[in-house]
Order: C-alpha cells, then sequence, then structure tokens
C-alpha cells in the first residue's frame, strides 16, 4: 500500500492551520469583547476577519467544480478578498504605528506609498481577472498567459514586501510597547507570505519540496498572526485559589457585611456565600471540638467519693 | 472615604470608596477602560462639590469626547491641564511645571476636598529616569496629601519593564489592577485590587464592564 506523502502533508498542515486560526478568531473576540479603547477593538476585529478570510481561502481549494470560469471565480474571489483584507490591515496597522510614534514619522513615505501600491494592485487585479475570462486555457499557458500570472503575483509579492518592510520599521518606532510587539509580529507573518510567494515560484507544483515549502511557510505564518493577536494585551492568568466564588472569607464576609447594609444588589455583588458556609462549618467544628475537649477535662466523679 | 464614582466599587472598597489623603493608581493594559474609571471618579466629584482637577497629555476635546463615550454628562466639567485646550498646558518635556501646575491649583482650593486624576504617569515614565521619576511622584503624592485631596493616577500595563511598575506601586496607598486574563481557551476582562489603605487584603477577580451607562463590578465565579 502506497501513502500519498504530499497529499497526506498538505491535508495535515491544512488540518493545523484551519485549526490555529479557529483558535485566533475565537480569541480575538474574546479580546475585542474585553477592550473598550477604540484602537485596540479595530485590531482584534480586523485580525479576526483576516484569519476568517484564510480559511475561506484555503477551504475554497476543495470545492469540486468542473467547469473552468466557475473554477477560476471560486479560486480567485477569496484570494483577492484575502489580499485586499491583508492591505487594508497592513495598511491601518501601519498608520496606528506613525501615530504612536512620539515623533509621527511617515515611515517609508507611507502617506504616498500607500497609494501606489493599491493603485498596482487594483490594475493587476482587473488585468488577471479580465486574462481570466478571456484566455482560453491554452491561451493562459502561454507565454502571455504566464506574463500575467507573474505580473499579478511578483506585483503581489513586492507590495507585501514594502508593506512588511513599512511594518517592521513602524513598530520599531511605536511608542506603544503592546502595539509594537502585535504589529512587529504581523510584519513578520507578512515576510513569510512574500518567501512563499518568491520560493515557491521557483518549484514545480505539487512536488514534496514545493509542498514543504508553502505550507511550512504557512504555518510559520499563521502562528505568527495567532501571536500577533495574542500579544493584543499583556493577559494574565487566573489564579485558582482566587477566583471570587472561592476568595478568603474576609473578603467574602467583609463584603458581605457593607454590601447588605449598604446596597440593594448584595445578591448580584456576592454570588454564592460558599466562604461564609465554609467559615461557619469551620466555627461549628471549632466550637465542638473546645466542647468535647473540655468533657474530656471535666474531672470526673470520684469512685470514692461515692463510696 | 471619597465615593469612586461606581457604586458596586464603593461597596467592594469599605462602603464608601477610596480612604481620604490617599493616591490611588490604576494599571492596565492600553484599551481596557482604565480612563472610564477616572471618569466616573471626577464626576462623582463634580456632583459633590468637590474640585476636581484632570491632568492629561491629551487636547481637552479628546478627553470629553471619550467622557461622553462613557456615558458621562460634560455638563460640570473638571479644571484642565492639558496638551491643547486649557489655559494650562500639559508640556510632557517639562515635568516639573506639570508638578507644580497641579501643586498650585490644590493649594488655590484649601478647604475644599480635592480630586486630581492624571493620565501623565506613563509617559513621562517613558520619557524620563525611573529613579527621577520615583523622587517626582514621592513628592508630588505626599504633597497632595497633606491637603484633603485624593490623587487618582492611570499606568499602563505592557509599555514598561514589569519593575518599573512594580517600584511606581510602592508610592500608592491603593493599586487596582485591570487587564485580561486566560481562563483555559476564553479571555476575560478582570479586576483586581492588589492593596488599598485601610483594609485587608483583598484577594480574588471581579468582572468588570464599561457601558455607556456606567460601570458595573461583580464578584467572578470561575
Amino acid at each position: 500500500m502506497s501513502i500519498d506523502v504530499v497529499g497526506t502533508i498538505n491535508n495535515g498542515s491544512t488540518v493545523l492551520i484551519v485549526g490555529i486560526l479557529v483558535l485566533g478568531i475565537y480569541r480575538a473576540l474574546g479580546i475585542r469583547r474585553g477592550f473598550v479603547g477604540g484602537t485596540y477593538r479595530s485590531r482584534a476585529t480586523w485580525s479576526a476577519l483576516l484569519m476568517l478570510v484564510i480559511i475561506i481561502s484555503m477551504l475554497s481549494n476543495y470545492v469540486p467544480v468542473s467547469d473552468p470560469n466557475i473554477q477560476f471565480i471560486v479560486g480567485f474571489v477569496p484570494l483577492v478578498a484575502l489580499i485586499f483584507v491583508i492591505l487594508a490591515y497592513g495598511d491601518r496597522s501601519v498608520l496606528v504605528a506613525i501615530e504612536t510614534d512620539f515623533f509621527h514619522r511617515d515611515t517609508l513615505s507611507w502617506s504616498r506609498m500607500r497609494w501606489v501600491l493599491a493603485i498596482y494592485l487594483v490594475a493587476s487585479i482587473i488585468g488577471t481577472v479580465a486574462g481570466g475570462f478571456i484566455l482560453t486555457p491554452e491561451e493562459q499557458s502561454s507565454f502571455l498567459g504566464t506574463l500575467l500570472s507573474d505580473f499579478f503575483f511578483f506585483g503581489l509579492a513586492g507590495a507585501l514586501a514594502i508593506l512588511t518592510a513599512a511594518l517592521i520599521v513602524g513598530a520599531r518606532r511605536s511608542a506603544d510597547r503592546t502595539l509594537r510587539r502585535s504589529i512587529l509580529l504581523l510584519g513578520l507573518a507578512l515576510s513569510t507570505l512574500v518567501l512563499s510567494i518568491v520560493a515557491t515560484s521557483f518549484l514545480t507544483l505539487d512536488t514534496l519540496s514545493y509542498v514543504i515549502v508553502y505550507q511550512g511557510t504557512g504555518l510559520v505564518g499563521i502562528y505568527l498572526i495567532y501571536r500577533s493577536v495574542m500579544s493584543l494585551s499583556p493577559l494574565g492568568r487566573v489564579e485558582k485559589g482566587e477566583v471570587g466564588g472561592s476568595e478568603p472569607s474576609t473578603l467574602r464576609t467583609a463584603t458581605h457585611r457593607m454590601v447588605t447594609t449598604t446596597s440593594p444588589q448584595a445578591p448580584a455583588l456576592l454570588g454564592p456565600p460558599t466562604a461564609i458556609h465554609s467559615t461557619n462549618a469551620a466555627a461549628t467544628r471549632l466550637v465542638v471540638r473546645v466542647r468535647r475537649d473540655s468533657a474530656r477535662l471535666r474531672p470526673r466523679p470520684s469512685p470514692h467519693k461515692s463510696m | 472615604m471619597v465615593s469612586t464614582g461606581v457604586s458596586s466599587l464603593d461597596n467592594l472598597l469599605g462602603s464608601d470608596g477610596y480612604p481620604d489623603r490617599s493616591a490611588i493608581l490604576v494599571v492596565g493594559p492600553p484599551g481596557i477602560g482604565k480612563e472610564a474609571l477616572g471618569y466616573w471618579f471626577v464626576r462623582s466629584g463634580l456632583i459633590q462639590g468637590d474640585y476636581c482637577l484632570y491632568v492629561t497629555h491629551r487636547p481637552v476635546t479628546d478627553v470629553l469626547r471619550d467622557m461622553k463615550g462613557s456615558g458621562i454628562s460634560t455638563e460640570r466639567v473638571p479644571e484642565w491641564i492639558a496638551s491643547s485646550g486649557s489655559s494650562v498646558k500639559c508640556d510632557l518635556r517639562d515635568a516639573t511645571s506639570i508638578s507644580f501646575n497641579t501643586k498650585e491649583a490644590v493649594k488655590r482650593n484649601v478647604g475644599r476636598r480635592v480630586r486630581v486624576a492624571t493620565d501623565v504617569l506613563s509617559p513621562l515614565l517613558v520619557l524620563n529616569p525611573l529613579e527621577s521619576m520615583y523622587n517626582y511622584w514621592s513628592q508630588l503624592v505626599a504633597e497632595l496629601k497633606q491637603q484633603d485631596s485624593v490623587l487618582f493616577a492611570l499606568a499602563e500595563d505592557g509599555m514598561h519593564p514589569p519593575n518599573v511598575l512594580t517600584t511606581m506601586e510602592q508610592l500608592f496607598d491603593g493599586v487596582i489592577e485591570m487587564r485580561l486574563y486566560e481562563e483555559g481557551l476564553a479571555i476575560t476582562p478582570l479586576f483586581r485590587v492588589k492593596k488599598m489603605l485601610g483594609l485587608p487584603p483583598l484577594h480574588g477577580y471581579f468582572r468588570f464592564s464599561v457601558t455607556s451607562t456606567g460601570m458595573e463590578v461583580v464578584p467572578h465565579v470561575h
């Protein structure tokens, strides 16, 4: 029995990547709920959106379509959506980095560069879409078709490389340590995407080396995006002994006393009074023990006296 | 005691809020809602007729917009020391003038209860060496506490190395921590009173929510 190594690696890493992304979306939305400030909420939302679009574009490869035109749409539309989300999120991240820089330096002339990149990408996408519909499959694999495809993919790699550089430089300049880490990790994640586009263009599709490079860079990139989300806020760990339901009796009793005397919201504030009960139980045990000990110490009637 | 402006927090801290003549530090990551706690503190002071001073590195218009977003009416406003929109300017490069202007404003209101809320601690810590900032804040806190005043300061978690915040916490009578916590896969915003003058150590976490109608603090059950 032969094992399809390429297919196994492909499917296994896809499952792993989708798992990381689903967890990332869940946690990004959790972080979003915890924030009041607009900048951080917005970053959490964008991260969740980016991960969702990555999942859609990955799973679109598994949609069984026979019509080449529909196949082109199913493959190309999620890719274009992904590119737009990456560029929009990257653009916002660079702008936030510039805003949080003490000197508000225009990182890599980003205020002008963003428009150049946007126009170039829109033009190349329109060209590729038009080519996809106008050119026949034979023409698409001809010199003109390859040129059009290369124009799109190398242009995309160039745009992403500039964005990556702007993110890394902008992150270094940001005064906000939290944002700095998050933006830097996003920049590094995009650098793996650039590396993937460039490296795989020299490899034959669906060979082992291609799959290893493609999925390996993908895994690293996705993990970096996940870490970027998680570094949006320093996270603490709840110590089990200190959660509200089992906190020491001093506070629980004190809280109970003040709340019952001052606020009608006492039950809501207190929660289940387990600690008070446990204190009472401990007190009861102590009283029983004292009684038992005192009974043991009590002088017994002397047998001689009774005689 | 000085009301925090949030009734559930007042109850938690021993019926009436922050202790008199105290300095309170609220530590939390950016965007978690520390400022809202400061706004409610100032609002409560304005309602009670206290003299309220807000020292900020931001423009007054930005703070007012945030206040409105937190559901606080801006009909009554505190006196400002701000980067713009106030008669007295807050220049982060001149820490001495910030301290001087704050103390002068407090001195002008002798006999009244004073509430000072500020968000300049973190920027000043970023721009100045820790040693000089420790001396600066210890002097400011000591002078403000000589009068009937409560200082409420905000510090950004994640913007400073851990030893910096630990050092600054020594200067304050009360330290409240707000941050996101991991509980298994879920992430929850929780609130913890690390220390408070006149109260035994308060263990346990509390869930908090900031809405346009106010702030609510309830014990967190795991």
